[in-house]
């Protein structure tokens, strides 16, 4: 279980922590573009 | 995730995380949006788990701005449009009916979007036909299209459904040794999915997304005419051809990824070469 706290929270600090050379967190986005047909 | 772990170890794994954090301070009753306030504290959670489609405009706005927000990881951008509430509803109508499609065909799987989605919007997007966000973990975007068939909403669904395990997967396992080396360019990838250069998280979520879709199709159903997807024999080779790419990538850098993207890739590879998918 202590093992898997340090997991969480290494995770937890990668996507909310600022960094220094950039704007802040990095969110991994996923998106899926290239779609042809209107929206509703 | 579904077919590739299944889904006894996603609930063991996403139960242990839980407990883990159950005696962190937050006040989520239920044990999954707990969970998700302690590891995402500034991601918007519904009060309960109800109703999990939503019309509120500030609960959308807030999600919108995890998706449109600037990072370093982020190699493709989206817009988003106004849209009516009229639009919300149709296109929530469709998400709707492809639900039902889930249950229909597999109670185990609905049961597990269900599970680990919370929630649910319609929005307008340029090019994007929806989306889900490690900041908002258990939150997709539908910008579903009005020629897909259900079953392509359906592939939708399983699609984003499973980032978003992924997502978990990582808090369990932890995926990347230092994200500040994903983003470089020279660590890129092929996508499974877009088939381009792609940061790594992309292309792994990619290749996971790529088989999981495979599956779903064949248990059931071989569309004609795929939107959201390729055809399976085309999708499975762009599946391969990216298993190879990041085993490239493993050999040039030891050190990006864990030992659980590892092993997961060369399962899938495995199972590709191995099944008849088209």
């Amino acid at each position: 279980m202590k093992s898997l706290k340090k997991k969480i929270e290494k995770v937890k600090a990668q996507y909310t922590s600022s960094v220094s050379s950039g704007p802040g967190t990095r969110p991994l986005r996923m998106i899926a573009h290239d779609l042809n047909g209107a929206a509703y | 995730m579904y077919s590739l772990v299944g889904k006894e170890i996603i609930d063991t794994q996403a139960n242990e995380l839980f407990e883990a954090v159950a005696s962190q301070q937050a006040t989520a009753k239920d044990p999954y949006l707990h969970f998700l306030e302690y590891v995402l504290p500034k991601a918007p959670r519904p009060a309960s788990r109800k109703d999990f489609f939503t019309f509120d405009a500030a609960t959308i706005r807030s999600c919108i701005s995890h998706f449109l927000a600037k990072d370093l990881l982020t190699d493709m951008g989206t817009e988003a449009l106004n849209t009516s509430p009229d639009s919300m509803k149709a296109g929530l109508e469709e998400i709707k009916k492809a639900l039902s499609l889930m249950k229909e065909l597999d109670d185990e799987l609905h049961a597990l979007f269900t599970k680990y989605i919370h929630t649910l919007f319609y929005h307008r997007s340029v090019d994007s036909g929806g989306g889900s966000v490690s900041t908002l973990v258990g939150v997709i975007w539908c910008c579903n299209r009005k020629n897909w068939s259900t079953w392509d909403t359906l592939e939708f669904l399983v699609h984003e459904m499973t980032h978003n395990l992924v997502f978990l997967d990582e808090y369990y396992h932890t995926h990347y040794e230092d994200l500040s080396q994903v983003e470089l360019e020279e660590n890129y990838a092929l996508s499974a999915v877009l088939k381009t250069k792609r940061p790594l998280d992309k292309v792994f979520h990619s290749l996971v997304v790529g088989y999981e879709i495979l599956n779903l199709r064949a248990r059931f159903d071989e569309p004609a005419d795929p939107k959201v997807h390729p055809p399976s024999a085309v999708l499975k080779k762009q599946c391969l051809m990216t298993c190879e790419s990041l085993h490239e990538l493993f050999a040039q850098s030891p050190g990006l990824a864990t030992e659980r993207v590892v092993t997961l890739t060369r399962k899938i590879e495995e199972a590709l070469r191995e099944k008849n998918f088209s």
